[in-house]
Order: structure tokens, then sequence, then C-alpha cells
């Protein structure tokens, strides 16, 4: 039986594609059309051949297992694009720009004159207590005064539809590659309507990847290097990808020596060469056993002073992470309003501060329709989902909450929006997020959508491909659109 | 290049070479032992010293030599040297550069390591062990061939064939070894000339052996063939060969030209001058020690990250 979205139905949630009452929204009409006019075999062939591409094109992320020590498992991938209208995404784009500017004039000010806790708008303590403030970034100015330099913000919608600003990943988010291949992937199983939409292409991330580092230096042809903790990190292949996409060397921290002179060197066979700009793909506290964990491997001794010292670029910074905190997020639009003189364009979830006793009360009180998070983790880890957590659960993170307030904030449980994917030969919900990059250098750069995160299980809301989550391509479509009446 | 990303690509052309070559060097044997009108059980455990892994050998039930001996050399894992272990080494090398290799490469290194790990393990019968190092030996061709045709004639391509041709000239060496060691006194001078045909056999060197030497097989001949002939892809010179182009096209180079040089000239003595078993040996020894020492010079001078700091603190 060819899908049929009539009988398709959200459970409750906004539907990216299919409305209430089965029809495609605007956009998705061409989308709809052709894939219900697919027999059950075309779209199995389909699915093969996406399941091939990935085979093929390898693919992959690493999982560390027992018996196989770390293994790469192909990407799991559904081939029902998401589709977002290009005036709706305008919008989002304006207010993702928005965001990462006032945070990078956010974390700037925290390393010199903390002039908006001076004000009284950001809470001091938030940042004393803050485990990712780092006293040793005081006094450095970055060029351009970006922190930030790679930002991955998650975005959900509620069932209205509305967008929302679920969390800021600063320090090293990644996902990136996966949306480059999801399009090479999508243009081999539906070709054809690549010639019937007119989709914004994703392909330019590496360009301006390339020129937004780049222009953190004052070298001509500078050299880059992407700083990896090496082939059993998770994102080895995202970190070899765009290495590649690049041009720039893929480096483990042993490639790496630090001169007398304070300069960054990579160790090659035709001797030392200067680095210039170090896209690093570690933690702050890997980066330099000199002044950080002493016992980590994965860094190069001496790169903090090089980079105090404007030697070497680090994207991101050191201690950027400071705005990472989900405790700092609650303050973002006060954060906005602040730096910019301008009301937030995305708004954030509405978010419960432990640390303040009334809202803690609420917590407290409310802890079965809430979302617990700790403040600093990410990747979903930690979470409590009060609804889906059984009364001792609950009842032992409550204990949790009252012993370390400061490290948790609570937020309504969402019902994030859901999109069909192909499960068999049929078209079901399965609630996802998605993650736009935003790149900061010397300009600002958004990409085309983003990562589409996709929770594969029936039900679940947990889209981290760590914890079964699969992803779909995003389509940004605009301009007139054949078929949208369908 | 990396001096790390140099290491690896070079390890992996050795460990592959090595692979295949192992393979080879247990069907010769087997050839040589059937060939032999009384078993000998020598045959095989001399194998053991001549891929110099005798350290690792002694724990090693010795019950029945040949099965005890292929154990070893094929799916031990206790032994570095084995197919098995240089596979899995392979595969790590290759997952660490697999952005500077053409994508398939994994693929295929993969596919030999699994295919040993499920179908080499054991005890084998001779047939079956025979069928399946040749299938071996096929998926190596495979990878040979894949990185013939894609893999860019940069810097990763030399450093292959670096590792490539001193493997395989070790392994030259090696595999000549087994029959200066396995004759005996009283082998008729049909079975004598019979084992000089399962090396080069063994070497895949036999037509070519015959278009150039013609179609008499004896000692001198193959030997010289083995050593010096300079079309054949694993004669000795032809591997030395091999590692001066691609060192021309490497920077810093010029003590390693050096000591190739010197390397040639030591290699081509006369093959008079090995008449005698033990002169041969003798001779296959030193060749062994000094692809030893090419080696140390080639890690020291691009992949030592202690060799650079060394060298910036004078």
């Amino acid at each position: 039986m060819p899908i049929d979205w009539k009988s398709y139905r959200s459970p409750g949630c906004f539907d990216e594609l299919i409305t209430p009452s089965g029809r495609a929204r605007p956009g998705a009409g061409t989308l709809c059309q052709t894939l219900s006019n697919l027999s059950d075999a075309e779209l199995g062939e389909r699915k093969s051949a996406a399941e091939l591409a990935i085979r093929t094109m390898g693919i992959t992320f690493t999982v560390y297992s027992e018996a196989e020590g770390s293994i790469d498992r192909e990407w799991p991938f559904d081939i029902i694009p998401r589709v977002i209208q290009a005036q709706e995404w305008g919008t989002i784009e304006r207010g993702l720009k928005q965001r990462v500017k006032a945070l990078n004039r956010f974390i700037d000010d925290l390393y010199h004159d903390q002039r908006i806790l001076a004000d009284g708008v950001v809470d001091e303590q938030v940042i004393k207590n803050s485990k990712d403030f780092r006293p040793e970034c005081r006094g450095i100015s970055p060029p351009h005064g970006v922190w930030s330099h790679i930002c991955g913000s998650d975005l959900v919608r509620d069932e209205s539809g509305e967008v929302f600003v679920l969390e800021d990943n600063l320090r090293v988010p990644s996902g990136v590659a996966y949306m480059l291949e999801n399009r090479e992937v999508m243009k081999r199983v539906l070709p054809e309507l690549f010639a019937e939409y007119p989709i914004r292409p994703v392909d330019d991330y590496p360009t301006q990847l390339f020129e937004t580092l780049s222009s953190l230096t004052e070298a001509r042809r500078p050299t880059v290097a992407v700083l990896t903790p090496g082939i059993y990190n998770s994102a080895y292949f995202e970190h070899a990808y765009l290495a590649q996409e690049m041009g720039a060397l893929l480096v483990e921290g042993a490639d790496l020596t630090v001169g007398r002179d304070h300069r960054v060197y990579a160790r090659t066979i035709s001797g030392l060469t200067r680095v210039d700009v170090i896209y690093r793909r570690i933690d702050d506290l890997f980066l330099d056993p000199k002044v950080f964990r002493p016992d980590s491997v994965l860094g190069v001794p001496g790169l903090l002073r090089a980079w105090q010292e404007g030697n070497v670029a680090l994207a991101n910074a050191p201690g950027c992470g400071v705005a990472d905190d989900k405790l700092v997020y609650t303050y973002v639009p006060d954060i906005i309003r602040y730096y910019l003189n301008e009301e937030p364009l995305l708004s954030n979830v509405p978010s419960y501060r432990c640390n303040v006793l009334e809202e803690r009360e609420y917590v407290l009180d409310n802890l079965d329709q809430l979302v617990v998070k700790p403040v600093s983790e990410s990747g979903g880890y930690g979470m409590l989902i009060g609804p889906r957590a059984s009364k001792k659960e609950r009842s032992a993170f409550a204990r949790k909450i009252s012993q370390a307030p400061r490290n948790f904030i609570a937020q309504p449980t969402l019902s994030l929006s859901t999109a069909p994917a192909l499960i068999g030969h049929h078209a079901e919900p399965r609630h996802l997020d998605l993650r736009p990059f935003i790149l900061s250098g010397s300009d600002v750069h958004v990409t085309a959508g983003g990562l589409t995160r996709v929770a594969m299980v029936k039900g679940s809301l947990v889209v981290n491909s760590s914890q079964g989550g699969g992803s779909k391509d995003t389509w940004i479509v605009g301009g007139d659109l054949p078929g949208d009446s369908a | 290049m990396l001096s790390r990303v140099a290491d690896r690509v070079y390890w992996l052309a050795r460990y592959m070479e090595r692979v295949e070559n192992t393979a080879r060097l247990i069907e010769v044997t087997s050839a040589v032992q059937l060939d032999r009108p009384t078993r000998t059980e020598t045959g095989w455990s001399i194998l053991v010293a001549i891929t110099g892994s005798a350290s690792h050998y002694a724990a090693v039930d010795t019950q029945n030599q040949e099965q005890a001996v292929c154990r070893f050399l094929i799916s031990d894992a206790k032994n570095p040297g084995s197919i098995y272990q240089s596979l899995a080494a392979a595969r790590e090398n290759a997952r660490t550069i697999r952005d500077i290799m053409p994508p398939k490469t994994w693929e295929l290194i993969n596919e030999a390591y699994l295919y040993t790990r499920e179908e080499l393990t054991g005890s084998l019968s001779r047939s079956a062990r025979g069928n399946r190092l040749r299938r071996l030996v096929g998926h190596c061709h495979r990878l040979s061939g894949l990185l013939h045709s894609s893999l860019s004639r940069g810097e990763a391509f030399e450093f292959r064939r670096l590792g490539m041709n001193l493997e395989r000239a070790d392994m030259t060496t090696r595999i000549i070894d087994v029959r200066a060691s396995s004759e005996i006194e009283t082998d008729s001078p049909a079975a004598r000339q019979g084992y000089w045909r399962s090396i080069l056999r063994s070497l895949s060197a036999d037509a070519a052996y015959r278009r150039e030497m013609q179609a008499t097989i004896h000692r001198e001949a193959v030997l010289d063939f083995l050593l010096h002939d300079t079309h054949f892809p694993r004669s000795l010179v032809f591997c030395l060969e091999q590692m001066v182009a691609a060192l021309k096209r490497l920077p810093r180079n010029r003590r390693l030209q050096v000591y190739l040089r010197e390397l040639t000239h030591r290699f081509s003595r006369n093959v008079d001058r090995l008449s005698s078993d033990e002169r041969l040996s003798e001779y296959l020894d030193n060749c062994q020690k000094d692809l030893g020492q090419l080696h140390e010079l080639i890690a020291l001078t691009y992949f030592s990250l202690d060799g650079h700091r060394r060298r910036r603190q004078q």
C-alpha cells in the first residue's frame, strides 16, 4: 500500500509536513505527492539506495562497545526530508544571528569588565559558580571579539508550531558533517525532487568555515588544523570530513608542539610547520596539560600561552563554555536586550532556575510535569523527564536538586513537533529537533537549515545519535513552489 | 604531510605486504614439503626462525609441527607478526588515515580482516588452508589494485611505496631462505630443481623468470633473477630502485639516498660468490639487517617525533 497521508496522524503535536486534516503543509505538496505515488517496492528501493549510499560513502559514527572496542556504525537516516519555508527560515536565521552576536558580546564582557554583572542583569553567582568560567581567559581579546566561532543551537517547535531555542551549544557542537552528507544521500535517493524544488544548497559550509577560521589570523595563507581527540571519539568521522573538505591538517595533540617562541608547530615530514588557526574539537580542560588537566594526552603543552599571546587562534576560544551553561541560557533574552538593545526574535523555552528559592519549590512540587536538566551537560545525559520517570526516580532526583540547586534548571515537557518517517513501508510520526550551525568570524553565516535529528523509536523524545536517534535531510524551500495546493 | 600520518601509511603498506608474503611463505613451504620423498618436520619449524618470531613461539604446542606453525603464523593473536595480527594492525592504521586514502581502502582491509578471523582460524586441512590463503592473497590484490588506480601520486603514495618495497625486499630474502635452509644433502637434482621452481611460483615469478632466463631452472639463475632482475617487482634490486624513486619525491632525503646507494652496491654481489648455502644464508641475513637499518633511518627522518625535538634543540 502506498503512503496515504489522509490516514497519517501526529499524536497531538505539530507536524512538520502534514496538517491535522491530512493535507500537505505549504512547501511540502510536491514532496508528499511524489512519495504517495511510489509503490511499496519503489519506496523500498529508495530506502535501500539510501542505505547503500551511506555505506559506500562511509558515513558512520563511532560507538564504543565492550566486545568490539570502538566500532563504526552506519548513520541512521530517514529518507523523508523535513521542509521549512524560506520565509519562516529567514526569521529564524535573523534570530540565530542576533542570539549568537549577543552571546559573544556576553562572553567578551565576562572576561573583561563584567558590566552585565555590575548592572545586575545577570546574577554574579551564576558566573562565580560556573565550572566553565576560565580565569586564565580574563583580559584576552580574541579577533573580532568573537569567542564562539562555531555554535550549534537546538531548535524545537511546540504544539502551536512556534519555534523555541532549546539550548545553545557553544563549545564543540557536532553534527554538521551529517547535515552535508544527508544532502548528498538525498540527491541520490530522490533526484527528481531536486529538479522541481528551489531547495537552498548547504554545501557552502566547508568554505564558510574555512573563511571564518582564516579571518582569525593575519597570515595571508594560513595553515589551519582540526584538532581531534582521535579515532575513538564519536565525532571522528566529522573531524576527518571537515579537515578534508577544508584542505586543513587533521591533527592529534601529539602532532603539535609549542616552541620556545610560543608559537604552534605541526610535526610534518618536512620538519616543523607553523600552525595559525586550530579548530579544536576537544574540551577546554584537555587543551593544555600545563594549565588544565595535567594528565591530558589529547592536548598540547603550552597551547594556552600561545593563544594568550595571540600567536595562534583557537576556535572555539577557551572559556566560551561559560555561556553554554544552561543556567546562563535562562538569561539569554535579557542578554540580547542588554547588549543589542533589541527584542529577542527567537523565544527561549520557559525555564525555572533551581537556585532561586521560589522557582525551586515550584520545580520540586511539579517534578512529574517537568524536564529537569543538569546545567553543564550536553548530549541529553543526566536529564529527568518527569512524566516518564518513576516515583522513585523522581524522588532521587529531587534530592539531587536540593543538594546542588545551582546545577539544575527545569522546563515544561514540550510536545516536540513530529514529521513522517518511513517505518517499513508506512509513514509514521516521529519527534524531531533541528540544529542549525552559526559561524562567526569577520562575518556571520547560518547554515541553510541544519541537522534534523529524529527520535526513531516510537514516542521517544531522545534524538541523540548516541541514544538511538537518527536524522533526515532539511530543506529550506523558497520562491514559487509548484504543487503547493496538493 | 604530518609525521604521524606518514608513519601510518608506511606501516599500513608494510602490514599488508607482510600478510600477503606470510601467506606465500606458508604456500611455498607446503609445496617444498610435498615434493620431498620423505617428510621432515624441521621444514616447518624453520619458518618461525625465518619470520623472525622465535621469541613468541616457545609456548606453542609442538605435537604436530605443521599445524602448530601454521596456526602460529596465521591466526595466533599472541604473535605480533601473524597474518591475523598484521591485518588487525593494518585495519587500525587504515582507520586513522581514512581521510587521505581512497574511500574503499578501509572497507577492503576490514573485509580481509573479517575473512581471516572467520575462515582462517583453528586447525585447517592442507587443502582448505591453501584455498583460503589464496583467497586472502586475492583480497590483498584487490587493495593493491584500488590503491594503484585511485591513490593520488602524492606523499601518501610515496610512503606506501617505501613501506611496501621495504617489506617486499625483506620477504623475498626470507622466502629464498626457506629454500636454502630446507635443502638436504640427499636430495636428488630433480628434487632440487623442483624446490627452486616452488620458490619462483610462490613469488609469482615463474613466467617472468622463464621469459628472462629461458626454461632451465637452476640455483644460480634463480638467485640472480630474484636478487638482481631490474624488471621483476619482487626482486631485491627492483624493490630498492622503487624506494630510490619514492625518496626522490620526498623532502629531506639526502642521508637516505646515500644509504640506499650503498645498499644497492652491497646487494649486487655476484651470485657466483653465493655458491655455498652457508654463504647464501649469511648474505640473506645481512640483507635483512641492512633493510632493518634502512627502516630505522626512514623512521628517524620522517616519523620520530623525538627526532624532531632533538633537531630543534641542536
